[in-house]
């Protein structure tokens, strides 16, 4: 059905492509992987590298505009894929999305798949990500009704996307932002806004839940609801160089998995995790100013008990109705972002501050701070990143910097008994354009990692040293050649005969540009790590093999 | 006009959060009486994992409630099974629990069981987080079996062999590729386990419970009949010899697991069925 639904689209597009003040266009996104089986490294026994060999993923998105209305399709694949599941094979096809919208006067209206957010996300937001197979789509209906060019009204409700089915539960919500400006000489405007969500959970998952709970012993027996509200307010405050954002969101008591919440078991002994009942809260604010050469941002966020999901049974990074915004800034360089904070849902508190100041043309100095501790004082992590630029001419820029971190492996990545991990890592990366079309970027960095003083060893992995060359002919060709060097091996580095290697993480790349296609072709050999994108993380397996991409857009 | 749409948006707000009380769902802590069918639940762990030993706690006080009901099999396979730790004196891994697992696919995380083999509606794989489970045991507890399967074993202390039988008995007609599966599995065997609940995230002296040990049947089970009328009783036999105790394959804490699955019905087949024996009586 699904299919068929695809080729009518298709063929009215086309047909209807002929006339005047329509208008197509679209993208896909193709990867492809070629396992190669390396179980030094650990990247081995996973179905793709023992049986499969190739994996891929591949989304190609039509849209059409004709009549007032804008209609969308996306065809996603799935095969053997390890997005979903970093340790297992994904295989599966159909259309991943299709949405149809109107603009009647100052109503629009849009039914299908829909990507929205309310203020920054906290309450509710519904967003891909394609590296880590996100993909919470609201599939139902929206309507805005824009009551002045500065000031909206909408209201929402549909069940959460699930890979190509759909949460059980319905959610609801209402939104309203405006935008006031005052004064002449000295103009400051606001932008407030407040939204509700309400979540219903269905009969079946109550059911299931009710399952769970009657087999709790009475001192952990909790109530189960079926609705769930989240109400948030917001406001952005401009005033001259400053801008300050501030949001608070509070949730009605709901039944969520505590796995660190403490649970008596018959016998008389106790375990982790059981599911609680309890409201959440988070409170996130950012100031910022910017003049001629500064800029300043301070951040701060306290979260608790805000875990907000589609089904009171899925983890991980399923079924998740909103974003948290992350609190440690979110680094390019390879060995810089190979330990990052992911959000913590239910206990969290941090700040960050950031400044960049430009002498003159020639040098640019920023600092990173940023602290993040639990709700019991507990550090969580910590970052602070000094970082030099400088510009001697038009052909030549020098970067450099230093950073140091403090990471608590127990509590991120679920290892106990580990210590909190220390990096220094200076950095440098110079780009020398050699003329108007070849240019050439050099990058290196050097992480010294703490000791682990009772396993004897340098903590996780121990020390870094990483190198990359790049040699660029504009607008088309792009190589790259790295290599990651776990220069003084840790504890937890792969080990011959009791003994730790030192081994090599090469990487290898070819892009291609050409007008709106671009084509990448890499080998890479990857260490085992957490990866992160927005503040949400999984622990990825080491990889060896083979990719290749194709992103086109028409 | 501004103001009056914002009346509006308060005014159903308020009504959406406070006006609506919903009726909770009233649940008594269940005591379940014993009833025919038995569930299997197969957990899959591994030494290296940290929450795993919060499972087993789930599966035990899971059986305090169900009783013989609910028959548990530790399958050490996967990622955290791979490799035991230096000082660790056994290896779990099993070539029947690795072949296991990659027929039913591996989990997003670590503890992760199978309930029965059965995908039940809305989930997209076999393997269930920890939170589920007994969700699903007891959604199962409820329903009657199709058949009914006894096991009874002959085991020589000297020679170690093991013989075993195993019965089956339709209570109706099953005109379905049925399945019949024997697993050999060993409890309280002492070595260690990574725990989250431990002060160095490792207990040296853990407690392995109900671990796959061997299987007596291919690791997808062996044909047993596609046509049994109520009443038919059909009754399988199998040999084993133990291998000599060296801390562990300890006859005292060793248990013959069989089921039987409907082959028929997806791909690892659900269980329709099983048992539990001790093999020293």
């Amino acid at each position: 059905m699904r299919h068929i639904l695809l080729l009518l689209f298709i063929g009215i597009c086309f047909h209807a492509a002929a006339q005047e003040g329509s208008k197509i266009s679209g993208s896909i996104q193709a990867n492809g992987n070629i396992f190669i089986r390396d179980s030094l490294i650990g990247a081995a026994n996973i179905p793709q590298y023992d049986r499969q060999l190739f994996g891929g993923e591949t989304w190609l998105n039509l849209n059409y505009s004709n009549w007032g209305f804008d209609v969308g399709v996306r065809f996603d694949l799935f095969n053997n894929s390890n997005l979903l599941n970093p340790t297992d094979s994904y295989t599966a096809n159909g259309i991943g999305r299709w949405f149809i919208s109107k603009k009647i006067q100052d109503l629009s209206i849009t039914a299908g798949y829909i990507y929205d957010q309310i203020g920054s996300g906290m309450i509710f937001r519904a967003w891909e990500d394609r590296p880590l197979l996100i993909d919470n789509a609201l599939v139902g209906v929206r309507l805005q009704y824009d009551i002045t060019p500065n000031f909206f009204i909408k209201g929402f409700s549909g069940r959460q996307k699930n890979l190509f089915g759909q949460y059980g539960s319905v959610i609801n919500g209402l939104n309203a932002e405006a935008y006031f400006s005052f004064g002449e000489e000295k103009p400051w405007s606001i932008n407030p806004g407040i939204g509700l969500v309400h979540k219903n959970i269905n009969d079946q998952t109550v059911a299931s839940l009710v399952n769970v709970l009657s087999t709790y012993n009475p001192v952990d027996s909790i109530g189960a609801r079926y609705n769930t509200f989240a109400l948030s307010l917001y406001n952005t405050l401009n005033l001259g160089n400053f801008t300050w954002y501030v949001e608070g969101a509070y949730k009605t008591p709901e039944n969520f998995f505590n796995p660190l919440a403490e649970r008596t078991l018959f016998n008389g002994g106790t375990t982790l995790g059981k599911f609680v009942l309890e409201p959440g809260t988070v409170v996130y604010s950012s100031l910022s100013y910017a003049n001629e050469g500064l800029g300043i941002s301070l951040e701060a966020k306290r979260t608790e008990n805000f875990t907000f999901r589609a089904d009171p049974f899925v983890a991980l990074n399923r079924g998740l109705l909103n974003f948290l915004p992350p609190m440690a800034k979110l680094h390019t360089y390879r060995l810089k972002s190979r330990y990052i904070a992911a959000t913590q849902e239910l206990s969290e508190q941090a700040i960050q501050f950031e400044t960049r100041y430009s002498l003159n043309d020639k040098w640019t100095f920023g600092v990173n701070f940023s602290n993040i501790t639990n709700l019991d004082q507990l550090l969580l992590y910590r970052d602070i990143d000094f970082e030099f630029n400088f510009k001697p001419s038009t052909k030549l820029f020098f970067l450099w910097g230093l950073q140091m971190q403090r990471y608590n492996q127990e509590i991120y990545e679920e290892k106990p008994g580990v210590p909190i991990v220390e990096t220094i890592i200076p950095y440098v990366e110079v780009l020398y354009k050699v003329d108007r079309y070849k240019s050439l970027r050099f990058e290196s960095q050097f992480m010294h990692v703490g000791n682990d003083v009772k396993a004897n060893s340098r903590q996780d992995y121990g020390g870094w040293l990483f190198g990359l060359l790049e040699f660029s002919i504009a607008p088309h060709w792009t190589f790259t050649a790295s290599d990651m060097f776990n220069i003084a091996p840790g504890k937890n580095s792969p080990e011959d005969n009791g003994e730790k290697l030192s081994l090599h993480y090469p990487r290898f790349d070819i892009f291609y540009n050409i007008k709106n296609n671009r084509f990448s072709l890499s080998y890479v050999k990857q260490v085992e790590g957490v990866v992160c994108t927005g503040g949400i993380c999984r622990l990825e397996p080491a990889f060896n093999g083979v990719r290749f991409t194709v992103n086109s857009t028409f | 006009m501004q103001k009056n749409i914002l009346y509006i948006f308060c005014i159903a707000a308020i009504l959406i959060s406070g006006g609506c009380k919903e009726i909770s769902p009233e649940y008594r802590l269940v005591r379940p009486q014993e009833g025919q069918r038995n569930i299997l639940i197969e957990e899959f762990t591994g030494v290296q994992c940290v929450n795993c030993p919060q499972g087993t706690d789930e599966i035990i006080n899971l059986q305090g409630l169900y009783g013989k009901n609910l028959i548990s099999v530790a399958i050490h396979a996967g990622f955290f099974a791979q490799a035991p730790y230096s000082d660790s004196k056994y290896n779990f891994l099993t070539l029947p629990g690795q072949a296991i697992e990659n027929w039913i696919g591996p989990p997003l995380g670590y503890p992760s069981a199978v309930v029965n083999r059965s995908k039940f509606s809305g989930e997209n794989s076999y393997q269930l987080g920890r939170q589920k489970w007994a969700a699903y045991v007891g959604q199962l507890a409820q329903s009657l079996p199709l058949l009914d399967v006894t096991a009874n074993t002959n085991f020589n202390p000297v020679t170690r062999e093991l013989e075993v039988s195993v019965t089956v008995e339709a209570f109706a007609d099953i005109n379905e590729d049925i399945r019949i599966n024997v697993m050999l599995t060993e409890d309280n065997i002492i070595d260690p386990q990574a725990n989250t609940s431990a002060p160095n995230g490792r207990t040296v002296e853990y407690r392995h419970r109900h671990v796959l040990r061997a299987m007596l049947t291919n690791f997808d089970g062996n044909f047993l009949s596609a046509n049994m009328k109520f009443g038919d009783k059909l009754t399988k036999e199998y040999s084993f010899t133990l291998p000599a105790e060296n801390g562990w394959w300890d006859a005292d804490n060793v248990h013959i697991v069989a089921f039987v699955t409907d082959a028929s019905t997806n791909a690892p087949g659900e269980v329709l069925n099983a048992t539990e024996v001790s093999i020293i009586k």
